[in-house]
């Protein structure tokens, strides 16, 4: 019962992370594309495709999340993939000494360093409980406002 | 395997998404520059003696990408702050009142990406002609042309 609220809780934790996180990216797509370039992992053009295709994928997931369905679990499948990404992105950049915005939250300033290296770290770990536990929605009353 | 399937069907839905909306955003990336090759023609890099040569006729303005704290030191001659983080997220174009004026943008040294990737989102989003600094401010120096010191310039 515990399990299925905590579950709750991380889907919609996620889910307004995600769509709050996509939105001033799809906006200003060049500032998204130049921090990504910045992270030296991709180059100009990949860094373009990555900056309007991957703020669209946060949106869609972080929908998926909240929303009834069987896609609640693709959506925790995504999320997992997502921050197992950011989390290797912000990884070599650490270790590379990179000085740069992270890019998390458009129109905010966050360095990569340690602390950004741990929350991801968490993020991380909250998302892989997520994609353990994430079900069908149930059918008992309790469980189905769990699964709201 | 369905659930693989899934997965690729939203990253496909994203990538479609992305592509529609980034079209209709006046503030988007150009079309044309998600299909050019690596080495694109947005910016290009200035030569120490060119960007001297533009200096000394006025018709240039340098724009330093490094932090703050870094500008406060030392710059190029009147230049102005204008630190890559700070301009990916709350934009600010140099003051410029003349587009005629060649943008140049630039920071330390040659293995800093910053000063190239400024210029790129001032290209992509002013009407100057913009450059980076080849070599960065250590090759401005190594020339013995001018820099100036300790007293704050233009800083956000």
């Amino acid at each position: 019962m515990t399990k299925k609220w905590l579950t709750a809780l991380l889907r919609w934790f996620f889910a307004v992370i995600l769509i709050y996180a996509s939105v001033g990216k799809i906006l200003q797509p060049i500032e998204f594309a130049l921090t990504i370039e910045a992270y030296q992992v991709a180059g100009a053009v990949a860094s373009r495709w990555i900056a309007i295709g991957l703020p669209w994928l946060e949106f869609l997931t972080g929908l998926l999340l909240i929303l009834p369905g069987s896609w609640r679990r693709i959506a925790a499948d995504l999320n997992l993939a997502m921050m197992g990404m950011f989390l290797i992105a912000v990884g070599q950049a650490y270790l590379r000494d990179l000085v740069i915005d992270c890019g998390c939250f458009a129109g905010s300033s966050a360095a990569v360093d340690g602390w950004k290296l741990l929350q991801n770290s968490v993020l991380l770990l909250l998302s892989a409980y997520l994609f353990t536990t994430v079900q069908q929605p149930g059918t008992e009353l309790s469980e189905r406002i769990a699964d709201f | 395997m369905q659930r693989l399937l899934k997965s690729l069907s939203v990253l496909a839905l994203s990538l479609v998404l992305g592509i529609l909306v980034n079209v209709f955003n006046w503030e988007g990336i150009d079309t044309a520059l998600l299909l050019t090759p690596e080495r694109d023609q947005l910016v290009e890099s200035i030569v120490p003696d060119s960007a001297f040569s533009l200096y000394l006729q006025g018709s240039a303005i340098f724009v330093d990408a490094r932090a703050s704290s870094d500008f406060e030191i030392d710059r190029l001659p009147r230049a102005q702050s204008l630190p890559l983080t700070y301009f990916l997220n709350v934009y600010q174009s140099p003051d410029s009142t003349d587009s005629l004026k060649t943008i140049i943008t630039y920071c330390f040294d040659p293995q800093c990406r910053e000063a190239e990737l400024l210029a790129k989102g001032l290209a992509a989003k002013d009407g100057n002609q913009v450059y980076y600094l080849r070599g960065g401010m250590s090759a401005w120096m190594a020339m013995g042309f001018p820099i100036e010191e300790n007293s704050p310039g233009n800083m956000p």
